[in-house]
């Protein structure tokens, strides 16, 4: 029985829509037993959506359009005729945990003499209330009042370490500064514990494979490879953000299992799959 | 000064607030007066109030929680001053989490381990010695409540809020309050130690709300807390004329008198309206003049630091907007090109 998995998501979505054709190409088991149907928009364009009559609707053209183009032609999203609801990036960035870190220390993390010190209780719980409050957070609350199938959620992948110019510029937010000085790791503990805080309670969080990352928070720069600025390679080598073809079939291949006929009948679903991907 | 004129930043002295604000959230009204408060440990801008106020944020100059008690300021000074920790301040609750018994509040579930513990506390005595010695004038309200004095050292907790013996379990302290005597000689050690710290500090004592834990309706309950208030009246007045760059603020007395009558605050819970807020930051901000008889008319300094921060919070905004502008064009090309590509495929 094949598993019918609704991934909504924003530009990240493409490295997921081009990693599973990539494995279908090669013929992967994983793109036999689930069949996607993607919906989603640039940037923060989910904004634009309305639970109405069950089911997700965008509410200016522009979103339905996308919506049109990326699932062969359907306008809306019904929940109901999945089997789980996979969302994609929307807002759910280590980003915010890194922003924190500028200003803030907690206990474990290494640099940053002299800035404010707080606990690290404190540190997750307002980065909790920041994730809570993200366009994913919002879309998984919406779900959650129009169905009882299962709602997964996955982060926008770390950046990658492609952007040496522009460390110390304007659009730099740490990355290579954090994991330099060895605190790759804590951030990214307290980025998953307050994700997990902030929208575990709607959605099952599925984590960035660990054969992707570096030094804790970064993508190795293979999965960004040819991605930048435009998919294809084209333009300049600009864009840390998004990810390749590779990126997204290294992310089904670990996390696909987790779609299966057998979890979306089962109740305890949503909790053995919620273990993080490594 | 005439109304164009703005006040430099040099003008304004840099306050710090410290004590028991209790429910008048005097930092606010500060802050909304135009006040040059410091805060010494910020919550991110970002946080919401509620969360910043669980975890003991923006409420005083540093994360101290309410201390109303001068035994236990005086204590907290020590360790500001010699960085000694004394041998008993972890606590552990029945929760089996650790509290800083120093403000076991600000940490509403406790923390894990003691070394997190101890790297807390070390760097908020740090952020409280700067923000005494960055002040011009300190604020310091002190209240009527006891503290809980540990008999193994005599160090002095303060009667931590929620006053619940589960956070400390275990422990044999002794809830106490002060006679004139002690209070008189907290008061001279504390001074010193401020002195030392900040020469040039002016120190303004005021009274601060007495806690709602003591004050029972049962009058023998609340007497001692009553009896250390009247005390300490009596003695900030007489500190205030013989101690150097020491004064008096009353603004308990505004807030009980003035302010009740007007309906600007309510002595049931402690809290003054949005009008008796802005009252009580004039006569902290203003002359001595404002602070005795008028406190419907505005101190003129106030509102034209209130106006200057009002033009630089706008075109901050303005800035940012342009920013926010400029990097939204080229993210718009990046992501919708990111999606047009994978699904024209």
């Amino acid at each position: 029985m094949t598993y019918r998995l609704c991934v909504i998501g924003n530009s990240h979505v493409a490295a997921f829509k081009l990693g599973w054709d990539q494995l279908a190409a090669a013929g992967s088991p994983v793109t036999k037993a689930v069949a996607l149907t993607f919906f989603g928009a640039p940037r923060d364009g989910l904004k634009n959506i309305a639970a109405e009559n069950g089911k997700l609707v965008a509410t200016v053209e522009s979103v339905r359009e996308h919506f049109e183009r990326m699932s062969d032609g359907q306008s809306e999203i019904d929940p109901t005729a999945y089997d789980g609801i996979l969302l994609v990036g929307l807002g759910v960035s280590m980003k915010r945990t890194l922003r924190l870190y500028r200003t803030h220390r907690w206990f474990g993390v290494q640099q940053g003499e002299g800035r404010v010190v707080t606990s690290r209780a404190f540190a997750q719980a307002f980065l909790a209330e920041r994730y809570a409050g993200t366009r994913l957070a919002q879309v998984a609350r919406m779900l959650s009042g129009l169905t009882e199938k299962p709602v997964y959620a996955t982060p926008e992948p770390y950046w990658s370490p492609l952007m040496p110019d522009h460390v110390g510029k304007k659009g730099d937010f740490g990355w290579a500064k954090a994991a330099a000085a060895g605190d790759g790791d804590e951030i990214a503990r307290m980025f998953a514990a307050s994700v997990s805080d902030g929208i575990g309670g709607h959605a099952t969080m599925i984590w960035q494979p660990a054969l992707t990352i570096e030094q804790g928070i970064v993508t190795r720069s293979i999965y960004n490879k040819g991605a930048s600025k435009f998919i294809s390679g084209d333009g300049e080598e600009s864009d840390a953000a998004h990810m390749n073809a590779d990126y997204g079939a290294a992310w089904w291949a670990e996390a696909g299992q987790v779609f299966s006929a057998s979890t979306a009948r089962h109740p305890t679903a949503r909790r053995r799959a919620g273990k993080r991907v490594s | 000064m005439t109304g164009d004129e703005v006040p430099t930043s040099a003008a304004r002295p840099r306050i710090a607030l410290l004590g028991a604000a209790g429910a008048l959230e005097l930092a606010v009204h500060l802050r909304d007066a135009g006040a040059d408060l410091i805060d010494g440990e910020p919550a991110p801008d970002a946080a919401s109030d509620h969360l910043a106020a669980r975890y003991g944020y923006r409420r005083l100059s540093a994360r101290t929680g309410d201390v109303g008690n001068l035994s236990a300021l005086t204590c907290i000074l020590q360790s500001v001053q010699t960085g000694d920790l004394p041998a008993r301040w972890i606590w552990r609750g029945a929760d089996g989490a650790l509290r800083d018994g120093f403000r076991a509040s600000v940490d509403p579930d406790g923390i894990a381990d003691a070394a997190e513990l101890t790297f807390l506390r070390k760097a908020h005595l740090g952020a409280l010695k700067s923000v005494l010695r960055d002040a011009d004038d300190l604020i310091l309200l002190v209240s009527g409540e006891g503290c809980l004095v540990d008999p193994k050292d005599a160090t002095a907790y303060p009667f931590h809020p929620a006053g619940d013996a589960r956070l400390h379990k275990g422990m044999d302290l002794i809830h106490e309050y002060q006679d004139m005597e002690r209070l008189n000689a907290d008061f001279t050690s504390l001074h010193g130690l401020l002195a030392e710290l900040n020469p040039r500090l002016l120190i303004r004592l005021a009274l601060g709300p007495v806690a709602p834990r003591e004050m029972s309706a049962d009058f023998t309950t609340c007497l001692p807390a009553l009896r250390q208030l009247s005390d300490l009246r009596v003695l900030m007045a007489h500190w205030a004329s013989t101690l150097p760059r020491v004064s008096y603020l009353p603004i308990w007395e505004h807030c009980t008198g003035l302010l009740a009558q007007t309906g600007q605050f309510s002595a049931a819970t402690g809290q003054v309206t949005p009008e008796g807020g802005a009252a009580l930051a004039r006569l902290c901000l203003g002359t001595p003049d404002v602070e005795a008889t008028d406190l419907s008319s505005p101190a003129p300094e106030v509102v034209h630091v209130a106006e200057d921060l009002a033009q630089k919070k706008a075109r901050r905004a303005e800035r940012r907007a342009k920013r926010a502008g400029k990097g939204a064009a080229s993210d718009k090309v990046v992501c919708e090109e990111e999606l047009l590509e994978a699904f024209s495929r």
